[in-house]
């Protein structure tokens, strides 16, 4: 037997102090009190009994209990031979988990984490299943099992390295808790395949930077007997900053790019620069920010737009670091979709009993569309523009044949318009707009009419379909105006006053649509300009008008969702005009052109942020029930590296776990030791004269 | 004396006694017993009556004026009785440590205590007046002899407080009770009278010479008269804390004959100095004890009252 902490053996000279006790107890323990002891003469007890150890079996108790617990705390374990990592017992079924993502990208820790996956490979016994799994935003199947398992057993290194030789870190985000839940996925495969019982194991090879997403990992139902092996790679440059996009700061000189220098704790370089150049042609644009950011330190840098840099691409460029990957964030900034409003009707632009009034006041001060007042004389006068959706027609007086040619080819090639049936005679303005017949101007019996029945599947009131806003009850039309439809008409009825009749419609015409609005805006005639919902209804419809909600034009590596907004889209690199749209969202950072349906923008795909953070991982994996392996997350010793002797009598005695025996016995010992003492103690109450001797 | 054969058959068993916890009751329960065995108090004039009437002079406490001979004959007359007594009593208890000892259950001092609340009771019974002086090395506590409302429940007070449990010095008490009481008292000394007769015996001696009359009440444990007590193990001196190792059964011979010794001394000690000796085995019922105690010296009671009234 042997001992991990021998030291802790001294203990057992504890034993001494019950053999004392019981040997001087008895010379100790009586003491009689008495008044006459001036009569007395001593009388010595007789020394035969002094030197009796009294209750020996009690004494032997209690000595066994101070051995015990001496023996348990010296860590004793029977010396044998670990069994090698090389010759399990059962086959195991190991997924290896290789994080590709942005910080991979590092100096040296890309070799390094491919060698720790060929010497996993090469370690693996001809029984063992193995599985490689890349992890870079999601997850991919580098080397699946079949086809290591059809692979003769010599050649599997070579498979291995043949799947790991031309690959690179991506930029995707580290999303770890992906590809560990697509291992332990894995796992099943593997077990449906062999029917047998195998050591399941995962192993993630990564930098475990703060970055990394583990969470999802929470509440992941784990196989019994499996663990997950961390095995941390270490870069050969521990610091690094980062440059992170933060937004559009407008200045009084123009646009300014906001970025943020995020310093890592261990960097030793603090001199930085910051160059703004353009994303096509990487000619630099405006002069260089210096500044110096400590380490742990994070600096926020406006970067001036130029006059006629502004709306080109570019990208914002960080020097000075020594770790390239995170130093570079692309910046493009949509143009605003300018629109004109065409108002036709007549009526003042400052006359507050006309719709005009509040329609005009409403548009104000929108970034996108940014829409520029038009009166209808000039709109006349003025060239048709060339390009499609870029007028937007209110209609609220009789037009005359010209004007409603040129509106109707207008709304045709994609431009919206509104009619206010604010006469009866407007409903045959409409129906001439949409150039059908049948049309019947009706009025509404209530006189005061509210919307009786509204569709919030419409994109007209989708806006208000949450609860909290369908109330329209409090909007009261004072001068309605119905309209009868013939049965064959391309108008949808959107609102129904409350005697059923139609009272908001929209029809499509070519490309552009048509809403027609049952009464006039008026306040005297209706709440509706007043109300809270005018503007935010307006601006719905001039968003659409204008080809939809203002996206986003940047997003991270991995997001590319919210660039498309959930419709289909194709890219291509900016740098790349002549290349083909692909389907495909791009791996890489940079500028690209997303096509949906017929609009091109420009948008730009970033470094996903977290990147730059290299700072270690804090996250307690256990307290996600995770069952990690035994060996510390900091030990980046490679897996094959012999033990010390330490080491193995630590792991040794980790697994006997000798000590927990013999503390058990010790209680169970301390138990006895109870009831022995009171059995005793009871005997002596009941008879104290032996007690006594 | 007629009242030897009143006497109760069997006395108040000192176990049921001591179970009772207020020293008060005790005291009540021993004498009410004694006065139910007795049917007449077998001292005729051991408190004092009615003595004589004098004529009211201008100061006389006007509480002593006979109202009733004033409302009868229109003439003044103090009534002089009950409220002199010719009886004082002081009560010297010892509470030194050696009175802790207890073999049945509760101890020497104990017994003294209720021993002295008994004999006060009795006498406050009869009107005299009882003071009382509890010592150990010296007097630690004193009361004069009075009477008053709520003496005796003072003095119980005194005797209930738990003993500070010092060293006897019994002669230099007695030098001190002499100093207390200038007038001519019954003394009576509750304490063991183990302490060697040469400290107590000239103080002792002093006290009886200035014709107090003095009775000693030797109270002993039955351990003490016979050494039927405890074990081997090392002994402990109460007071001075002398430990050496003691078998009983080896040490009884030895003991019970110097102990014997001891008392033919304090004995011969006691007739010498003209003392009444009273044995008190805390065992013996109690109101024995206080019977004995009036009987023994019931002549010489009534010639030292007949002295003072002379």
């Amino acid at each position: 037997m042997n001992f991990l902490s021998p030291w802790f053996l001294l203990g057992a000279a504890l034993i001494a102090g019950p053999i004392l006790a019981h040997l001087i107890r008895r010379a100790t323990k009586t003491r009689v009190s008495f008044s006459a002891m001036r009569f007395l003469n001593p009388s010595p007890p007789k020394l035969d009994r002094r030197n009796r150890v009294q209750h020996p079996w009690l004494l032997l108790l209690r000595c066994l209990i101070v051995g015990f617990l001496a023996l348990a705390f010296a860590r004793p374990f029977l010396k044998q031979e670990l069994p090698s990592a090389n010759t399990p017992a059962i086959p195991q079924s190991v997924v290896a988990v290789l994080d590709e993502s942005a910080t991979m990208q590092r100096t040296g820790l890309w070799d390094a984490a491919r060698k720790k996956v060929y010497d996993l490979a090469d370690n693996l016994g001809p029984h063992d299943q193995f599985a490689l799994i890349a992890s870079s935003g999601g997850a991919t199947e580098l080397v699946s099992r079949e086809k290591w398992m059809s692979t003769p057993a010599a050649e599997r290194g070579t498979l291995v390295r043949a799947a790991l030789a031309d690959r690179q870190p991506g930029w995707g985000p580290k999303n770890l808790d992906t590809a560990i839940e697509a291992a332990a996925g894995e796992w099943e495969q593997m077990a449906e395949a062999t029917n047998a019982v195998s050591k399941k194991k995962i192993v993630v090879i990564s930098d475990f930077t703060n970055g990394a997403r583990v969470t999802g990992l929470a509440g992941l139902p784990w196989p019994k007997g499996s663990e997950v092996d961390l095995q941390p790679v270490n870069p050969t440059n521990a610091g690094d900053a980062g440059l992170q996009w933060l937004g559009w700061t407008d200045t009084d000189n123009g646009p300014a790019v906001r970025v943020r220098v995020v310093q890592n704790a261990k960097s030793t370089a603090t001199a930085m620069s910051v160059q703004l150049r353009d994303a096509a042609t990487n000619t630099a644009i405006g002069a260089p920010q210096k500044l110096t950011v400590e380490p742990k330190d994070a600096q926020i840098v406006l970067l001036p737009v130029p006059k006629e840099a502004v709306g080109k691409p570019m990208r914002a460029e960080l020097s000075g670091d020594q770790e390239p990957y995170d130093n570079t964030v692309w910046v493009v900034r949509p143009a605003p979709r300018d629109m004109e409003l065409v108002y036709y009707g007549g009526q003042a632009a400052n006359d507050i009993k006309h719709a005009r009034y509040y329609l005009e006041r409403a548009v104000l001060g929108w970034k996108d569309p940014a829409v520029k007042l038009v009166a209808a004389e000039d709109a006349a006068q003025a060239p048709e523009p060339a390009k499609a959706a870029a007028q937007f027609f209110v209609i609220a007086g009789r037009l005359d044949q010209a004007e409603l040619e040129k509106v109707r080819r207008q709304i045709q090639n994609g431009s919206f318009a509104i009619v206010l049936l604010n006469d009866p005679a407007m409903v045959d303005t409409a129906a001439a707009l949409l150039g059908e017949t049948g049309w019947t101007a009706v009025k509404p019996t209530e006189k005061n009419a509210l919307f009786g029945q509204i569709d919030f599947q419409h994109p007209l009131f989708s806006l208000f379909a949450d609860p909290h806003y369908s109330d329209f009850t409090h909007i009261e039309f004072w001068q309605p105006q119905s309209v009868k439809l013939p049965e064959k008409t391309a108008a949808m009825v959107a609102a129904k006053f409350d005697d059923g009749s139609p009272a908001v419609m929209e029809a499509p015409l070519g490309k552009g649509r048509v809403v027609i609005w049952g009464g006039d805006w008026a306040p005297v005639a209706s709440q509706w300009v007043l109300s809270t919902k005018f503007v935010p209804w307006l601006e719905t419809l001039f968003e659409r008008a204008a080809g939809g909600a203002a996206r986003l034009a940047i997003a991270e590596i991995g997001d590319t969702d919210k660039l498309l907004g959930g419709q289909p889209g194709q890219w291509r690199p900016l740098a790349n005009p002549t290349a083909a749209f692909v389907e495909t969202a791009p791996t890489l950072p940079g500028v690209y052109q997303l096509q949906q349906g017929d609009a091109i923008r420009t948008v730009a795909l970033e470094v996903p942020a977290a990147a730059t953070d290299i700072s270690p991982m804090p996250t307690d994996w256990e307290k996600l029930g995770v069952p990690l392996h035994a060996q510390p997350l900091t030990a980046a010793a490679p897996l094959a590296a012999p033990l010390g002797q330490d080491q193995t009598a630590s792991v040794i005695e980790a697994r006997q776990k000798l000590w927990r025996w013999l503390l058990l016995g010790a209680v169970i010992l301390l138990a006895l030791e109870s009831i022995y003492s009171l059995v005793l103690s009871r005997r002596n109450d009941h008879n104290p004269n032996e007690a006594a001797t | 004396m007629p009242a030897t054969a009143n006497l109760p058959a069997q006395g108040i068993d000192p176990q049921a006694l001591f179970a009772i916890k207020d020293l008060e009751l005790r005291a009540r329960v021993v004498v009410e017993g004694l006065w139910s065995g007795l049917h007449r108090s077998p001292y005729a004039g051991f408190s004092v009556e009615f003595t004589e009437y004098r004529q009211y002079s201008q100061g006389d406490d006007l509480r002593y004026l006979d109202w009733k001979l004033l409302a009868r004959s229109d003439r003044h007359y103090i009534k002089k009785f009950e409220d002199e007594t010719n009886l004082r009593c002081l009560l010297l208890v010892d509470t030194s440590r050696s009175m802790l000892l207890g073999s049945k259950g509760w101890t020497k001092a104990d017994y003294a205590r209720t021993l002295a609340a008994t004999f006060a009771y009795f006498l406050g019974q009869q009107r005299d007046v009882v003071g009382l002086a509890l010592f150990d090395g010296k007097v630690r506590d004193y009361l004069p002899p009075r009477w008053k409302t709520g003496h005796f429940r003072h003095m119980l007070a005194l005797l209930e407080r738990p003993p500070e449990g010092r060293d006897t010095n019994l002669g230099h008490a007695l030098e001190e009770a002499a100093n207390l009481s200038r007038k001519r008292s019954l003394i009576l000394v509750l304490s063991d009278f183990l302490s060697p007769v040469s400290e107590w015996e000239q103080p002792l001696a002093r006290l009886a010479a200035a014709r107090h009359d003095v009775r000693a009440v030797q109270i002993l444990d039955p351990a003490e008269t016979n050494l039927d007590f405890g074990e081997a193990a090392l002994w402990e001196d109460l007071e001075s804390s002398r430990k050496i190792y003691v078998d009983p059964a080896q040490a009884r011979a030895g003991y019970k004959e110097r102990f014997e010794a001891h008392q033919a001394e304090v004995r011969a000690a006691l007739e010498r100095r003209g003392v009444a000796h009273q044995l008190a085995i805390t065992n013996q019922p109690l109101d024995f004890v206080l019977l004995e105690l009036l009987q023994a010296n019931a002549p010489r009671r009534a010639a030292a009252r007949r002295r003072t009234q002379l």
